[in-house]
């Protein structure tokens, strides 16, 4: 798996690396700002039959279809109505294949944060909603907790996997 | 000179395989032994042979060193065009192109085509096996000076950073001394002013000469570690009297326009051996006179080599009509001259009508590079990319990606198109206001959009002579191998189709021949029996029709025997006995899977691949195929396929509350269905009369699991369609039938994966992403799943969720 080492090959300058924070209920979740190519609001997308709840379909980004994949339905928590604050963070995934641009829906976008590395804890076991092995580390910031998110593990697991192409 | 190659062996590469065909058409095109026909294969190899000599692929260039060496004695008249010569350079021509593609990291030549071919050129050129000669040396023939190499001439010009990389020539020549006397000439022309001397890097080039009975490869391992950091070529020294050539080199004022380079020219002499260069300062005129993109100069050049005539000549082949040369043997060279085979009359064949003793001041005319029959396509494939000539240089090389992120950029533009005039309408229509010019400039914006696009989409068409100019050779050795007397007759091959549906439809195209040449022509005698000319024709033709292009492969020959192919449909199930079917009919069952009538497998057709597989290689396009037959006077299958795959003609439809798109060339019809026309099935409407045949239906709703319509039940009264692919019908029952139009196809594998049933999604007038449906795929799960129609059936396909909920 290429997207454990990608935490090894990114380089540290010495004030740290820049994160994008986005809320889920409440909680703060962490990306790499690099990996985040827009921030849109939300607008009807196109559903293909027969996919998770959680891939809401596709939209055209300037000539590109992308999927969009609704993280509060990814993570098993209740679905929100859609409104004016929801937000569509549109990221840059590495898989086998290169690069893929795919939009995720958070309830709203958080703040930037410089992040030095040794400020990051690793997360221990969490059992429940998010597991573990979506989860880069812990940072502990003005009394609250940023979960920084794995993008490239979580894109590329379950069904949003690049399976081999389908015969036929 | 120390610049990475790498980047155009690609180049060289692609430039070589258009050789190939150049050089293939032509050779097929020789019944007359027509001078400039052979010209133009000799060019088409003598530009192999140096690329491939320039890159180090040594195989290739020694082996078509000798090919050159053939083509050059039949260009000289000395051999007489014949049938098996044309035949052993064809041959020639296959372990070419295997050599170049194993040099590409494609698999092995087959050694023993190699070898058989070699001998039959060695055999052709009348000489004794010789070693192996590397390129720019001395040809094999001069078999009267020593073969075996005194020694070995040693050209290391290693790259300016090898020292950085822990090397030190000094001890490689320190190596080279242990195997005999070494002479080692440095050359340090490159070196630069002391003030600019990095002392880190390496600016001297060597000339090595080593009097030894080593083999090339104890020289070549002494290189081992530095390969990749030096160009260095090794040559066998023999010991030759002192020979060679005088040149005088007076070259076209304006030579250096047409992109040719003395100071190269020289350069390659200098690989031939000595070279003492005087230069004729006489026409300079003063400097305010001076045009600096004229060549004032012309050069004496003394050249003390072993190399013949030809291989001076050959330096400046690509200048001779720029310039003027006259070559004359130092004494010496005389008695070596006369030991090979000298082709005065070669040199002066070689020359372009407009004499090379022409006139410096007069203009440059270009050399008629076209044969007088022209070959398809060698028309516009002669080398004029390797013959830098101003004047006919009327195409650039662009890279596909290139013209791809146009063809997506105007892709772009017809929808902003779209979407605007959609919003000029709502305007117009909400105001009422009659915004003439506002609506005028919208119908103008809306026509240029389309011109753009058209022409940006002509921009990736080619010539479908690319896919036919490899048939001639296909029928001549088939139909050699069969016994059959055939003629082949192409037309339409200027019609253009796009380059990525080119390169897919030659393998099916090439079995359909095949399949004409093997099962549909007749031997001479039972032609002559039949009362026909004992040669066959097939005939190829391409040209469009509406938005799509047809190519025909029509034969005279025995046609298709329809009660065979019904006993044999029989036999495996494929029809039942009482089935009434008209011939046209039963004729179409030969592209049904797990058909064929090769009583035995063939070498030519059958080995189990038949005409399904042709078939679903043209539906896979977009296109399909069908025959006519007409018993005892021939076959005639037509392939049609859409001129692009960026686009296709679509038919959108509702289900549920989304618009998807359905290939229109997959529609058979599109109607309302009645209570009359469905056959209950175990209590359930699942086949649809239609036509004398009973086609299943496959509810678009039930099978994406959306929830069913109201008046679904029994399907009467719904809307289907009946597409068909791979000669299975199937109507899809679906909410709305909107209307058709063109859409541009989009990937959804680029940033997700491919998703079965579906070919792609494109954008719509209002910036919308709709899905396009892939028929093929929704058959293959409609079927499977067993269409039931409550959402509840099992899995419809491989992407089922069980616990999905439908949210909107």
């Amino acid at each position: 798996m290429n997207s454990h080492e990608l935490g090894d090959d990114l380089t540290y300058s010495e004030d740290g690396q820049q994160y994008l924070s986005f809320l889920l209920e409440d909680e703060e979740y962490g990306i790499d700002i690099l990996r985040v190519q827009e921030l849109r609001g939300w607008a009807p997308v196109t559903p293909i039959p027969e996919m998770p709840d959680y891939l809401r379909g596709v939209l055209n980004l300037r000539g590109a279809i992308i999927p969009v994949i609704d993280l509060r339905l990814r993570f098993g928590l209740p679905a929100l109505v859609y409104g004016p604050t929801t937000v569509v963070i549109v990221i840059k995934v590495q898989s086998e294949k290169g690069e893929r641009i795919m939009g995720i829906i958070v309830d709203a976008v958080a703040e930037t944060y410089t992040l030095a590395t040794g400020q990051i804890q690793v997360s221990p076991q969490i059992g429940g909603v998010i597991n573990s092995e979506f989860i880069t580390g812990l940072v502990a910031h003005d009394d609250k907790m940023i979960v920084l998110m794995d993008i490239d593990q979580l894109m590329n697991s379950g069904e949003l996997a690049v399976a081999a192409p389908v015969a036929g | 000179m120390s610049i990475d190659l790498s980047q155009f062996i690609a180049t060289f590469l692609e430039e070589s395989y258009e050789g190939l065909e150049v050089m293939e058409s032509s050779l097929l095109d020789m019944d007359s032994a027509d001078e400039e026909t052979i010209n133009t294969i000799f060019r088409a190899a003598h530009s192999i042979k140096g690329g491939a000599g320039t890159f180090g692929f040594n195989e290739v260039a020694d082996f078509t060193h000798r090919v050159e060496t053939l083509l050059d004695e039949m260009r000289s008249g000395k051999q007489a065009v014949t049938g098996p010569l044309v035949n052993l350079l064809l041959e020639s021509v296959d372990c070419i192109k295997a050599l170049l593609e194993s040099v590409q990291g494609g698999a092995d030549a087959d050694p023993e085509m190699l070898a058989s071919v070699q001998k039959g050129l060695e055999v052709a050129l009348g000489e004794a096996p010789a070693e192996a000669v590397p390129v720019a040396e001395r040809p094999a023939e001069v078999a009267t000076v020593a073969s075996v190499p005194a020694g070995w001439q040693i050209d290391f010009q290693p790259h300016k950073d090898l020292l950085q990389q822990g090397h030190e020539p000094a001890f490689m020549f320190e190596a080279l001394e242990d195997f005999g006397e070494l002479n080692v000439q440095p050359d340090c022309s490159g070196l630069p002013a002391l003030a600019a001397l990095d002392p880190e890097l390496l600016h001297i080039n060597w000339q090595i000469g080593l009097t030894s009975d080593c083999s090339e490869d104890d020289v070549k391992e002494i290189f081992e570690w530095v390969e990749d950091e030096c160009d260095l070529s090794i040559s066998p020294l023999c010991i030759t009297p002192a020979a060679g050539w005088r040149v005088e080199f007076i070259p076209g004022a304006d030579i250096v326009q047409t992109g040719n380079e003395p100071s190269l020219m020289l350069d390659t002499l200098t690989d031939l051996g000595e070279l003492t260069v005087e230069a004729n300062l006489s026409n300079l005129p003063a400097l305010a006179d001076l045009n600096p993109e004229l060549i004032y100069l012309s050069w004496q050049l003394t050249l003390e080599s072993d190399c013949d005539e030809a291989s001076v000549r050959e330096v400046f082949e690509w200048v001779e009509d720029e310039c003027e040369i006259n070559v004359s043997a130092l004494s010496g060279a005389e008695e070596a001259v006369q030991a090979t085979e000298a082709q005065p009359a070669a040199v002066a064949t070689e020359t372009a009508p407009d004499s090379p003793q022409a006139p410096v001041s007069e203009p440059v005319t270009p050399a008629p590079a076209e044969p007088k029959t022209p070959a398809p396509a060698a028309a516009d494939k002669t080398p004029a990319a390797r013959k830098p000539k101003a004047t006919e240089s009327s195409s650039i090389r662009v890279d596909t990606d290139k013209i791809d992120a146009l063809i997506n950029r105007v892709g772009e533009l017809v929808i902003t198109q779209a979407m605007l005039g959609q919003i000029g309408q709502e305007l117009m229509e909400s105001t009422g206001a009659d915004f003439e010019r506002l609506q005028s400039g919208l119908e103008q914006l809306e026509r240029n959009t389309r011109d753009l696009q058209e022409d940006v989409m002509r921009v990736r068409m080619l010539p479908i002579s690319f896919v036919f100019n490899r048939f001639p050779r296909l029928v001549h050795d088939v139909s050699g191998k069969l016994g059959k007397k055939v003629d082949l007759v192409i037309s339409g091959e200027q019609t253009e189709i796009d380059k990525t549906v080119m390169e897919k439809i030659g393998d099916p195209l090439v079995h359909l021949i095949r399949n004409s040449l093997d099962h549909g022509l007749e031997t001479p005698e039972e032609r002559l029996a039949a009362g026909k000319n004992e040669t066959g024709t097939v005939q190829l033709n391409a040209y469009h029709q509406g938005g799509v292009i047809v190519i025909d492969i029509i034969d005279d020959g025995r046609g298709l025997n329809t009660a065979r192919i019904r006993q044999k449909a029989l036999e495996n199930g494929l029809i039942t006995e009482d089935q009434a079917m008209t011939d046209q009919e039963i004729d179409e069952l030969i592209f049904k899977p797990g058909f064929s009538t090769a009583e035995e497998v063939s070498d030519l057709s059958g080995r189990g691949v038949g005409m399904d597989v042709v078939r679903r290689n043209i539906e896979s396009l977009g296109g399909n195929v069908s025959v006519r037959s007409d018993p005892g006077n021939g076959a005639k299958f037509s392939v049609s396929l859409p001129l692009t795959l960026a686009i296709l003609d679509g038919q959108l439809v509702r289900i549920h509350d989304q618009t998807y798109i359905l290939p229109l060339v997959s529609i058979v019809e599109t109607f309302q269905a009645d209570k009359k026309s469905l056959s209950p099935i175990a209590g359930e409407n699942k086949l649809l009369h239609f036509r004398d045949e009973y086609i299943p239906l496959i509810s678009m709703r039930a099978l994406f699991k959306l929830p069913p319509e109201a008046k679904e039940e029994g399907f009467a009264g719904s809307l289907i369609a009946i597409v068909e692919n791979g000669g299975q019908k199937v109507g899809l029952v679906v909410d709305e039938l909107y209307g058709q139009q063109q859409v541009v196809i989009k990937s959804l594998e680029v940033n997700f994966k491919p998703i079965e049933g579906f070919a792609g999604a494109t954008i719509l007038g209002d910036g919308s992403v709709a899905l396009i449906l892939d028929v093929t795929g929704i058959i293959k799960r409609g079927l499977s799943a067993g269409m039931a129609h409550s959402a509840n059936t099992g899995n419809g396909g491989l992407q089922a969720v069980p616990d999905r909920e439908n949210v909107a």
